[in-house]
């Protein structure tokens, strides 16, 4: 299935079937308690543990087959193989302000299973995980189902040409 | 240390403890060793992360303290910047630890009144720390 064929869900926060973007809809947003930044000094969470956190918070979430477009999950094969790629990293894009983060997320699911199920669950996990671990406040977690994933796909693979 | 060690940071020597930092070192290297030690001695903290060209540190006379960075502030204080790579923990409590930790060893290392603000940046997290650990 290419990405321009493919079952798109994109879904704002509060806003499940409005897809325009700049929505500043917060129905998952929760305050911080307390400040990042004080006359002690700074806490600065990098984009990278944001992007991490969510990518494993997506793939606890039942029927997530994977993370990533076409492109990007074949070109992570490629730099893993090399030892250089980071699955964790593949299809999460995400903007980290000093007291808010919005992700956006790629998704392939199993066939079979729920897509809206699955978007509520990736939603409430990924937010659940951010705020808890980094304080931040999720404003925003946009999920783009970018494919299907059926049983036995991975058994289709290429036969060996030598014994 | 010796005298012979070059002063660019690239080359400088790794200090990991202020117990490596001689007594008439800088201020700013000492400060740094002693933030570097008790970042490192957090629980939650796998590591400190230097950046990928290692610009990220404090270097002064053959020495230099990796993923800690130093900066003079008006009345003779120091501004730390520690920037560090975590196990999945609560980040923000994580960084509170490790900002009380350096105030406190500061405090014992009678540097207390060199220390400004702490700032805490983290970098990177490991899913499972014993990974980074040797």
């Amino acid at each position: 299935m290419s990405e321009t064929e493919s079952t798109r869900t994109r879904t704002r926060t509060g806003e499940a079937s409005e897809p325009a973007k700049g929505s500043s809809s917060k129905a998952i947003s929760r305050s911080g308690d307390e400040p990042l930044s004080s006359e002690l000094g700074s806490t600065t969470i990098a984009d990278a543990v944001v992007t991490k956190i969510a990518s494993i918070a997506a793939r606890e979430v039942r029927g997530v087959y994977d993370l990533g477009g076409g492109t990007a999950r074949a070109l992570g094969g490629v730099t893993r193989s090399v030892g250089i790629g980071d699955e964790r990293m593949q299809g999460v894009t995400v903007e980290v302000g000093e007291r808010e983060a919005a992700v956006d997320l790629t998704v392939v699911v199993e066939y079979g299973e729920s897509i809206p199920r699955i978007a509520g669950a990736l939603r409430e996990n990924i937010t659940r995980r951010i705020e808890g671990m980094t304080g931040l406040t999720v404003t925003e977690v946009n999920i783009a189902i970018n494919d299907l994933f059926f049983p036995g796909d991975e058994a289709a693979a290429e036969p060996a040409r030598v014994d | 240390m010796s005298s012979a060690v070059p002063s660019a940071g690239a080359t400088a020597v790794p200090v990991s403890s202020p117990a490596e930092v001689p007594v008439s070192a800088s201020v700013r290297l000492r400060l740094a060793a002693l933030a570097r030690a008790s970042a490192l001695a957090t629980r939650g903290v796998v590591g400190l992360d230097a950046g990928r060209a290692g610009m990220r540190m404090t270097a002064s006379v053959g020495l230099r303290v990796d993923g800690v960075v130093c900066a003079a502030m008006p009345g003779g204080r120091y501004q730390v910047s520690v920037h560090l790579v975590a196990a999945m923990v609560p980040l923000r409590q994580l960084a509170d630890a490790v900002r009380a930790r350096i105030e406190r060893e500061a405090a014992i290392a009678g540097l207390a009144d060199r220390l400004g603000r702490v700032d805490v940046a983290v970098e990177d997290v490991q899913v499972r720390t014993e990974e980074a650990r040797p």
